[in-house]
C-alpha cells in the first residue's frame, strides 16, 4: 500500500474491511509519517465517543410539565392557543378585529330587529347563541352587545365599544365607505358575530384534515342570524397541519391562521387584508402598522393572501427570493438524478425543486458519490434556495 | 411497560405516559442538542421545545419508524431551526451563502466555546471546540455516531439519507475535524 492510498482511506478507516485494515496496518509498521496519522486519528475519535455527556438539569421536567400544562390551557381555550404562539400578529390585528366585531354588532342588530319583524321568537334565539358563542373570542365578545337595542347610539355597551377603539377605527365605522362595506357584508356572506373567529374563513382543504373549532355552536348561531347566510364550518387547524385559508376576493374580515409544519419546522402564517383598510380609510402606512407590514409593503392588495416569510411579514424582499438556479445533468443520468432528489425533503412545483441549502449541499454530494456529473451551482442564500434540473 | 404501550397512552392524552417517555430520552434529546448547539442554556431549550413538539404531534407520529428515529427527527430539526435564527441574527454576511457551506470548520476560540461546568481535559476540550466549529451537517453525525453512539442505519433513518451516504458524510466529517485539530495535534 502507498502512502497516498492510506490517506485516502483513512478517513474512512472505521467503514473499512478487516481486510483493508490489516492492509493499513500492516503499512504503518514501515511508515512512521502514516502511523502517527493512524494514531492521531483514532486518538480524535476515541476522545469524541469519550466526551462527556451534558447533566439534565434537575427542574428540567418540571419546567416541561409547566410548558405543557400552558399548552393544554390554551388549547381548551380555543383561539387562546394560537394568540399565545403569535401573540405579536394578533396584537396587530386587534383593532381589525374590534372593527369587525362592532361593525358585525350593528349588522346582528340588524338581522335581529328583521328577524323580530318576521318572527319574534327568532330574536330570543339569536341572542342565545350569540351568548354561548361569546366565550370564543374576548376581543368580540367585547365588543358585541349581550342584548339587543333599537339602535347603536342607544346602546351603552356599543357606545363604550366606539370610545375604545382607536380613532381611524371609529371614523371607518362612521364613513360611508364602511357603512357600504357592512351593507355588503351583510348581504353577502355569513356574518357570525361573537364567533367571527379568526379561523372562521378557513376552509378544509381536503388534503389536510382540520380539527374543530372553538365555536361548535357557530353553525347554529350562522342560521339564526340570517336567512341569507351561507354556513361556513368553523374550524381550527391542529397543531402540525397545513391550511389552506379560502380565497375569497370579497370577502370581509380577517383571517389569520398559524400553523406550524412539525417536520419542517416551518411556521407559516396567512392573513388577507380588510377591503376597507386598502380603500379609501386607511392609508398605507396605517396598513402597515396594523398589520406589522415592512416597509416596502406598498403592494399589498385586497383578496391577496401573504405567506409570513422569515423577515415576519408577508412581502418577499428581494433578498428572500431565491434565484432559481439550474443544475445541469446528463439525460442518463435523469432516473439517478431524480432519486438522489427524492432521499431529501422538498417541495416540487412543476419542474423547480425547493428545499434547504443543506439539503441541496447533500444533494450535490450525493450526486458526485453517484456518479451524476453536474455543472456547479451557486447558492443565492442560506435559506431556502429553489433549483431545477436540465438534461 | 413497552415503549409501544407509553406511546399509544400518550395518544390518549396522558400526561404520566408522556413523562415516562420524556425520562427515558431527555438526556439523549439533550445531548443531541448540545453536540448541535455547543451551547447548554440553547440545548436545554431546544430539548424543551422537542418535547413540547413531540407532545404536540404525538398524534400524528404513524408508528412507521421507531420513536427515537421520529424524536431525533424533531430535534435535529428544532437544533437547524435555532441555528438558521441564530446565523440570521448574526451580523457576518455571506456574499454567496455556498462559501460558508462549503466551509468545513471554521476556527474556534477555545476558550468561547469550553463547555460551562464540565470537567473535561485538554485534549476533550479541544475535540469538543472542534466539533462545535464544524459545518451543521458534519456536527450533526458527529454527534450523533461518536456522541451518541447510533449506527449509521439509525442516522440514515433520522436523517432520511441512505446508509452509504451516512458513512461518507461521517467521513467527510471527521476529516474536517482532523484538519481542525492539526493545530492541537502535539495534545493528541
Amino acid at each position: 500500500m502507498k502512502c497516498e492510498e492510506f490517506m485516502r482511506q483513512l478517513d474512512n478507516y472505521e467503514c473499512l474491511t478487516d481486510a483493508q485494515k490489516a492492509e493499513m496496518n500492516e503499512h504503518t509498521l514501515i511508515c512512521e509519517r502514516c502511523r502517527e496519522e493512524l494514531d492521531f486519528y483514532l486518538s480524535i475519535v476515541a476522545e469524541a465517543r469519550n466526551l462527556p455527556p451534558i447533566d439534565v438539569p434537575p427542574d428540567f421536567l418540571d419546567k416541561l410539565n409547566e410548558k405543557l400544562d400552558m399548552e393544554d390551557t390554551a388549547k381548551k381555550t380555543g383561539i387562546a392557543y394560537y394568540a399565545k404562539r403569535y401573540w405579536k400578529q394578533y396584537a396587530a390585528c386587534a383593532a381589525g378585529l374590534a372593527l369587525v366585531a362592532a361593525v358585525a354588532a350593528g349588522s346582528t342588530m340588524f338581522m335581529n330587529r328583521m328577524n323580530e319583524v318576521v318572527d319574534g321568537t327568532k330574536r330570543e334565539e339569536t341572542v342565545a347563541n350569540n351568548k354561548s358563542n361569546s366565550n370564543g373570542d374576548a376581543a368580540a365578545s367585547s365588543a358585541v352587545p349581550a342584548k339587543e337595542s333599537g339602535s347603536a347610539a342607544d346602546n351603552p355597551q356599543t357606545d363604550s365599544t366606539k370610545q375604545a377603539l382607536p380613532k381611524e377605527i371609529s371614523d371607518i365605522i362612521a364613513s360611508p365607505s364602511s357603512v357600504a362595506s357592512a351593507d355588503n357584508r351583510r348581504t353577502s356572506q355569513t356574518t357570525n358575530t361573537q364567533s367571527s373567529s379568526v379561523f372562521n374563513r378557513i376552509t378544509n382543504n381536503r388534503d389536510y384534515s382540520v380539527s374543530d373549532a372553538a365555536g361548535n355552536n357557530d353553525e347554529a348561531s350562522n342560521s339564526d342570524l340570517s336567512a341569507n347566510a351561507t354556513t361556513e364550518t368553523a374550524e381550527q387547524p391542529s397543531f402540525g397541519q397545513r391550511i389552506i385559508p379560502e380565497k375569497n376576493g370579497d370577502d370581509y374580515g380577517i383571517a389569520l391562521a398559524g400553523v406550524i409544519d412539525i417536520m419542517t419546522n416551518k411556521e407559516e402564517k396567512t392573513y388577507d387584508i380588510r377591503p376597507e383598510d386598502v380603500s379609501s380609510a386607511l392609508r398605507a402606512s396605517e396598513i402597515k402598522e396594523k398589520y406589522s407590514l415592512a416597509e416596502n409593503s406598498e403592494n399589498i392588495a385586497f383578496g391577496q393572501y401573504y405567506i409570513i416569510d422569515e423577515n415576519g411579514n408577508p412581502v418577499e424582499d428581494e433578498a428572500e427570493v431565491p434565484a432559481i438556479g439550474a443544475i445541469k445533468v446528463s439525460s442518463t443520468d435523469k432516473e439517478k438524478a431524480e432519486q438522489v432528489i427524492s432521499q431529501y425533503p422538498h417541495d416540487e412545483n412543476g419542474s423547480v425543486y425547493t428545499t434547504n441549502s443543506e439539503n441541496l449541499s447533500n444533494i450535490l454530494s450525493d450526486l458526485s458519490e453517484e456518479g451524476v456529473e453536474y455543472t456547479d451551482y451557486t447558492l443565492a442564500g442560506s435559506g431556502d434556495v429553489k433549483f431545477r434540473i436540465d438534461y | 411497560m413497552t415503549e409501544n404501550d407509553i406511546i399509544k397512552k400518550c395518544k390518549k392524552g396522558s400526561r404520566e405516559a408522556f413523562n415516562i417517555l420524556f425520562s427515558r430520552y431527555q438526556s439523549q434529546v439533550i445531548n443531541i442538542a448540545y453536540g448541535m448547539l455547543s451551547d447548554k442554556e440553547d440545548a436545554y431549550d431546544a430539548a424543551q421545545e422537542t418535547f413540547v413538539k413531540v407532545y404536540r404531534g404525538i398524534g400524528s407520529f404513524k408508528e412507521e419508524s421507531s420513536f427515537s428515529t421520529w424524536l431525533y427527527r424533531i430535534t435535529a430539526n428544532v437544533c437547524s431551526d435555532i441555528l438558521r435564527k441564530r446565523q440570521k441574527n448574526s451580523n457576518v454576511i455571506s456574499i454567496t451563502g455556498y462559501a460558508d457551506e462549503n466551509k468545513d470548520f471554521d476556527i474556534v476560540d477555545d476558550s468561547a466555546a469550553v463547555e460551562e461546568g464540565i470537567e473535561l481535559s485538554e485534549r476533550q476540550a479541544a475535540v469538543r471546540n472542534a466539533i462545535s466549529g464544524l459545518k451543521e451537517e458534519y456536527r450533526l453525525i458527529i454527534t450523533m455516531c461518536d456522541l451518541q453512539g447510533m449506527s449509521y442505519e439509525q442516522i440514515s433513518e433520522v436523517l432520511k439519507i441512505p446508509p452509504g451516504t451516512v458513512k461518507s458524510r461521517l467521513s467527510r466529517a471527521r476529516s474536517a475535524l482532523k484538519k481542525a485539530l492539526e493545530g492541537k495535534r502535539d495534545l493528541f
